[in-house]
């Protein structure tokens, strides 16, 4: 009878339902005392690891992670109203270059440069009707949606955790 | 797994409202996931005080990928999969002792009062019983990290050893081997808590 006493691996298997025994195992399981006790001990440790109270952080990391994300949005929108001062300053420079060069040049420039000089401010008062619009309707959304509630990385070798 | 983040349609389905910006169903999905994150976390990075700065890190990352998550897997794997990635990378670059057993496993094992020695009444029976689990938590904590990783996301997250391999990196056969030796070590060390009741 000592001699076939059931492996560790078996023991676990068995536990975990990895295994069935063969006739001459259970057999063995059924008159065996030793075997039964260790069945019995590996139940009561998988079941007691089961009931283990669950893992949780102390803090509230859904809230952290929102409250990160959303100053993550607003900057991104910050950055794109500067984007947008940026290129309105650019137009401001050529109009205010093309209006130099139409002023200081004008017999050489000819009616070309008349009419630019006289295109450029509604040109930009249209972009600017155009963007400064769209950028704080997406910023509202955005600030609406944010207050209104609370990639794998490479594989690595892990032969260092052990 | 005991959080059901579980079908590939509720994945779907969550997936789809967070690319819409819809914040809540990312909340969600945190408050979902966040036992299994914490269970690979706290197993992996003995550091308390990097627990939170870690997760917060992960779920940022996992916001920014989720429009390449192809659903090749769980939703809950594949965040798993990042937070393993993460805890190791932390590990690797803040080279970490993660082989030191926390002081309160020390004091534990080296207390001269053992559960056998109680009486048992139904008071000190659920005393008892406390004590256990608290064992077998601070025994789970002191194994080598992986092999309490490994027996977290098996017996307790109820993970398949193909999704823990998935999650790991390491091919299946080694999980397997992984799990054989930490549940035998295991057993070895809370032998001394239950060898009077058997």
């Amino acid at each position: 009878m000592k001699n076939l006493h059931w492996s560790e691996e078996e023991l676990q298997q068995y536990v975990t339902g990895e295994m069935t025994p063969d006739d001459l195992q259970e057999y063995h399981l059924q008159h065996c005392q030793h075997c039964r006790a260790m069945v019995g001990y590996y139940g009561m440790l998988f079941s007691e690891i089961r009931n283990l109270p669950g893992d949780t952080f102390e803090e509230d990391i859904s809230g952290l992670v929102m409250d990160r994300i959303a100053a993550g949005s607003v900057s991104h929108i910050k950055a794109r109203i500067w984007e947008g001062a940026f290129l309105a300053l650019i137009c401001v420079a050529a109009g205010v270059l093309i209006w130099f060069v139409g002023s200081t040049f004008a017999s050489l420039a000819g009616v070309f440069t008349s009419a630019v000089r006289d295109m450029w401010l509604p040109a930009m008062l249209g972009i600017l009707a155009w963007t400064v619009p769209q950028m704080y309707t997406e910023y509202k959304k955005k600030l609406e949606m944010m207050t209104s509630d609370a990639a794998p990385a490479t594989r690595l070798h892990h032969g260092g955790l052990i | 797994m005991k959080q059901e983040a579980g079908s590939i349609l509720t994945d779907q389905i969550i997936v789809k409202r967070v690319l819409d910006g819809d914040t809540r169903a990312y909340a969600l999905l945190i408050k979902k996931t966040e036992g299994l994150v914490a269970g690979i976390i706290l197993r992996l990075v003995r550091d308390k005080s990097d627990h939170s700065d870690l997760a917060q890190d992960i779920y940022i990352k996992v916001y920014r990928n989720l429009k390449n998550f192809r659903f090749g897997s769980k939703l809950s794997t594949w965040i798993g999969q990042i937070a393993y990635n993460s805890c190791y990378n932390y590990l690797d670059k803040k080279k970490r002792d993660v082989l030191r057993a926390p002081e309160s496993f020390d004091v534990m094992m080296h207390s001269p009062e053992t559960v056998s020695d109680r009486s048992e009444s139904d008071q000190e029976k659920q005393m008892i019983r406390e004590e256990l689990t608290e064992a077998l938590r601070l025994e789970i904590e002191a194994l080598p990290p992986l092999y309490g990783l490994l027996i977290t996301l098996y017996h307790y997250e109820e993970l398949s050893c193909a999704e823990i391999a998935e999650i790991t990196g390491m091919p299946e056969g080694t999980v397997k081997s992984y799990l054989f030796r930490a549940r035998k070590m295991l057993k070895e060390k809370m032998w001394v808590y239950y060898k009077d009741g058997i």
